[in-house]
């Protein structure tokens, strides 16, 4: 009788109603409840309705049952090396990135995590790659060189700007056009579609695409309840997951696309620029991070270099 | 007794002077931006803390002179008896959240946030969440005390004795 | 258990006399015992939750503020300015009374405190003077309602910090409203005063000499909303940091200015800020720890569902939204009905194109007529104890204020322009 249990899981992100990532959610409700007969209940919470993120990872390490979007820049409080995935310019394209989390060096820090009581889900996620939004012209670093750029508030963001020459800005992503429009800030970075998200096109003028990092993102729970759950369920919560995760895939680069022909469409001036120029001046980033593994970014581009190319 | 009548002022005191810090350190930072264009980084975790203080152990300042904000308008048309037994049912509810939310469930919480500090500063979260279980902890001396003494503004149906309903959207 | 049983609970335990913020803790405790989901001291948590916010360190400093006021002589210099400018027209104290809320209402957020103050200071020369004492208390309670919407105030910093809705543009938006409700009574009161014979002797016309001189006593307590709201306009400050000023600001008049204010007094007001901190805060900290029950039960999202499929029409939800929290209005603190239904109300907004904004003021305008509405009216209780005015005739006199209530209401409804001119016209 207590394989018919129905198993109800909370799923809480920050992404509003609609956007790719509150897609996938609610794709992965429908496939787990599916593949379960219905002894999986996934209820999702989008727009932080149950709390910030801190706040749920802390209720998932405590066994609570939650699962919590959040990045691998946000992990790194918990395990430093993970951040790395999440720096500027690191891959070529997402695929180098999918492939190291197939790797027996990010297997080891996912022991890690779960040491810590995290589990990870969902590692296909793909957030994005983040250009660059500003009221003057940005086609050089050199035109960065002192304007204030809005940045989650994350050592790495923050870093990382500072290498660029920018004057990085913590802010809420809520205080974003208000900060914009108010001259706090002369401009701000993000996947394209969560700028058209927040309206940041209305309060500047310039899209440089820079792709200065390719997001990929994660879905933490705690191992308390993964291990509370019957293990057919377990697997299937898991494989439903990635599957959800691979499903999204398009979605977000369809989204891209349509958010960068709105912008053309509205008259902003759009920059292609040389991202080389760029890559070349975040590389003391790599340097200032103090917390990660000696060594880690040449360990890193060995592996991306050893993925078996498909064609 | 000297014990005791330093317990029954804390709560004022402590409550008082967190206020005081955060006005001081929030407009010390206003200033700093502006006159010196070095604003303090850790302004707003300090004033945070503070504000969590502030709360928790004014509540029990709240507590002490039976202020919370309720309604006593219908049992106030209750006969005598009746209001009487609601009074100490009052009474039982307010010890009865006061030990397990704030004082047990918060000291959890706190002894849980074992790893968590504070961006800037560093400050462990223990000294902040303290505040919970001590708040509640001054509270509930003050609910206990009252009903040694059968407090009769407490307990009894008396023009003015019950609270006045008086607080919105201060 | 069932959430229904839980609301059930909270409600009985609040007719019960259990303070509010207690009901709900008492309802949420037993939630979180019979649920598995959840770790017990998740409760607290969520409670800590809603105290740690930077946007809400701007109501610590508006009700302190506001105590100020009272202690370094602002109030007097105010009210002698408000004198000279109104005392001598036909119901000349009924409109200083007004007046009085018009001015404190730009440096206090808070309208029992209003209420209670101007109760004291002004009802008993109203009565001297040939007032009815119900219509003083009824107009006094009236009045005080301008204070929350005019900025700075608490309702509009909660609402914009659950709603995540622009404080800065909240503040800007209640501007209008504010002193269309201060036109709207002063206009009644003139009839009021002239149909029922209230104060038959009037004042003496002022010497201009005399009004420059209040002028100048008082310009410096009426500079400070225009520093607030133009440092946040500016973008020079946020919100609580222009608390924060205004507590400051306040000081300096006090010890510096009008050099009226001694330690002592700067004790005793942080004292009794603290009171009313403390007792606001722990309502929103445990309102935030019983919405987060709600949301995990999935109730704003059935209730946004089933009421956007039902009404199709903006005004025609706004007019149904209005009645409703008209009647709950009646039973239920505002601070909870805050926290509690803007989390409800701001999804369903979006669906009919209605401005945050715009529904913010709205929605405490709504929240604010329930104060003076009996049975359980924290304002009408406030004054009419004070006042000693029993709360039948206190009801009698507040009839024709309601109604006008209603029907600014209605104009701010149909007339978003109101709320939203400024702040469009500003940004
Ligand atoms: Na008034
Ligand atoms: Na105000």
């Amino acid at each position: 009788a207590v394989e018919q249990d129905v198993h109800t899981i909370n799923i809480a992100y920050g992404n509003q109603p609609g956007e790719p990532l509150d897609q996938q959610a609610h794709k992965w409700a429908e496939l787990a409840e599916e593949e379960s007969d219905g002894r999986l209940q996934l209820n999702v919470y989008p727009s932080s309705q149950l709390g910030g993120e801190s706040d749920m990872i802390e209720l998932a390490m405590r066994g609570n049952n939650v699962i919590v979007f959040t990045a691998y820049d946000f992990l790194m409080d918990y395990v430093p090396d993970l951040g790395i995935l999440a720096a500027p310019y690191l891959a070529e394209e997402f695929d180098d990135l999918l492939y190291l989390t197939t790797t027996d060096w990010y297997a080891d820090l996912e022991n890690d995590m779960n040491d810590m009581g995290l589990a990870l889900l969902g590692k296909e996620t793909i957030y994005g790659e983040r250009h660059l939004m500003t009221k003057t012209p940005v086609t050089t670093p050199e035109d960065l060189q002192g304007m204030k750029i809005r940045v989650p508030n994350n050592n790495l963001y923050i870093r990382a700007f500072h290498a660029l020459g920018a004057s990085p800005t913590p802010l809420p992503l809520g205080d974003l056009y208000a900060s914009l429009q108010q001259g706090v800030i002369d401009g701000a970075e993000n996947p394209l579609p969560v700028l058209q998200g927040t309206r940041t096109n209305e309060v500047t003028n310039h899209l440089t695409l820079t792709g200065h990092m390719k997001v990929m993102s994660i879905w933490v729970t705690g191992t308390g309840m993964m291990d509370d759950l019957p293990e057919d369920l377990e697997r299937i919560l898991t494989e439903t997951s990635e599957e959800a995760a691979r499903y999204t895939h398009e979605i977000t680069e369809r989204e891209e696309k349509e958010a960068l022909e709105t912008f053309k469409n509205e008259g902003m001036t759009i920059h292609e620029v040389d991202q080389e120029l760029f890559r070349e001046a975040v590389e003391p980033f790599y340097d200032s991070m103090p917390a990660w593994s000696p060594g880690l970014y040449e360990h890193v581009l060995e592996l991306m270099e050893e993925r078996p190319k498909e064609d | 007794m000297k014990i005791r009548s330093m317990i029954e002022k804390v709560d004022d005191v402590i409550a008082t002077v967190a206020l005081s810090l955060i006005i001081v350190i929030i407009a010390s930072n206003v200033f700093f931006r502006f006159v010196l264009s070095q604003p303090l980084t850790w302004s707003e975790e300090i004033s945070l803390a503070l504000f969590v203080w502030l709360t928790f152990i004014g509540i029990s300042s709240v507590m002490k002179r039976n202020e919370h904000v309720g309604i006593d308008y219908f049992i106030r048309k209750l006969p005598k008896k009746w209001f009487h037994f609601i009074q100490w049912l009052r009474w039982f509810v307010l010890i009865l959240v006061t030990s397990v939310v704030f004082i047990y469930w918060g000291f959890l919480l706190m002894i849980d946030t074992h790893w968590k500090v504070t961006p800037v500063l560093g400050i462990d979260f223990k000294l902040i969440y303290v505040a919970i279980p001590l708040g509640g902890v001054l509270a509930l001396y003050h609910l206990l005390t009252v009903a040694i003494r059968r407090d009769k503004s407490w307990f009894m149906q008396e023009e003015g004795a019950v609270q006045d309903d008086d607080s919105s959207h201060r | 258990m069932t959430i229904l049983l839980i609301v059930s609970l909270i409600l009985l335990l609040i007719l019960l006399n259990v303070p509010v913020a207690y009901a709900m803790l008492g309802g949420s405790l037993l939630y979180f015992l019979t649920n598995d989901s959840f770790m017990n001291e998740t409760l607290t948590q969520r409670m800590i939750s809603g105290v740690e916010s930077f946007p809400l360190l701007g109501i610590v400093f508006f009700i302190t503020a506001g105590v100020l006021m009272n202690y370094t002589g602002i109030t007097r210099r105010m009210l002698t300015f408000a004198k000279l400018v109104t005392g001598h027209l036909t119901g000349g104290l009924a409109k200083v009374n007004v007046t009085m809320s018009v001015l404190t209402g730009g440096l206090s957020g808070s309208n029992v405190a209003d209420a209670a103050m101007q109760s004291k200071i002004l009802v008993p020369g109203m009565v001297k003077k040939g007032y009815a004492p119900g219509f003083s208390a009824a107009l006094t309670a009236t009045s005080s309602l301008i204070t929350p919407i005019l900025p700075p105030g608490i309702a509009l910093i909660l609402y914009g910090y659950v709603g995540n809705v622009s404080i800065g543009d909240l503040f800007i938006a209640g501007i209008i409203p504010g002193l269309l409700l201060a036109v709207f009574l002063l206009i009644y009161v003139h009839f009021a005063a002239k149909k029922r014979g209230f104060e038959q002797v009037k004042e003496e016309r002022p010497k201009i000499t005399d009004v420059l001189v209040a002028s100048k006593d008082a310009l410096l307590a009426l500079l400070l909303p225009i520093i607030i709201i133009g440092g946040i306009r500016l973008g020079a400050f946020s919100p609580t940091e222009a608390g924060a000023i205004a507590v400051v600001y306040a000081l300096i008049i006090g010890f510096f200015i009008y050099r009226e204010m001694t330690f002592k007094d700067l004790w005793l007001a942080l004292k009794e800020s603290i009171l009313i901190i403390a007792t606001v805060m722990i309502i929103i900290a445990a309102g935030t720890a019983f919405g987060w029950i709600l949301t995990l039960e999935q109730v704003p999202q059935a209730l946004t569902s089933s009421i956007t499929s039902l009404i199709n029409h903006p005004i025609l939800f706004l007019l149904i939204i209005f009645v409703f929290l008209l009647i709950v209005g009646m039973f239920i603190e505002g601070n909870v009905m805050l926290i509690i239904l803007t989390p409800i109300f701001i999804p369903m907004l979006e669906t009919y194109g209605i401005d945050p904004v715009h529904f913010g003021i709205f929605f405490i305008l709504c929240l604010s007529i329930g104060t003076i509405t009996p049975p359980i009216g924290t304002i009408m209780f406030t004054t009419a104890a004070i006042t000693k005015v029993k709360i039948e005739v206190f009801i009698k006199e507040v009839i024709p204020f309601w109604l006008l209530l209603i029907v600014l209401t209605l104009v701010i409804i149909f007339i978003p322009a109101i709320s939203l001119w400024l702040p469009e016209l500003l940004s």
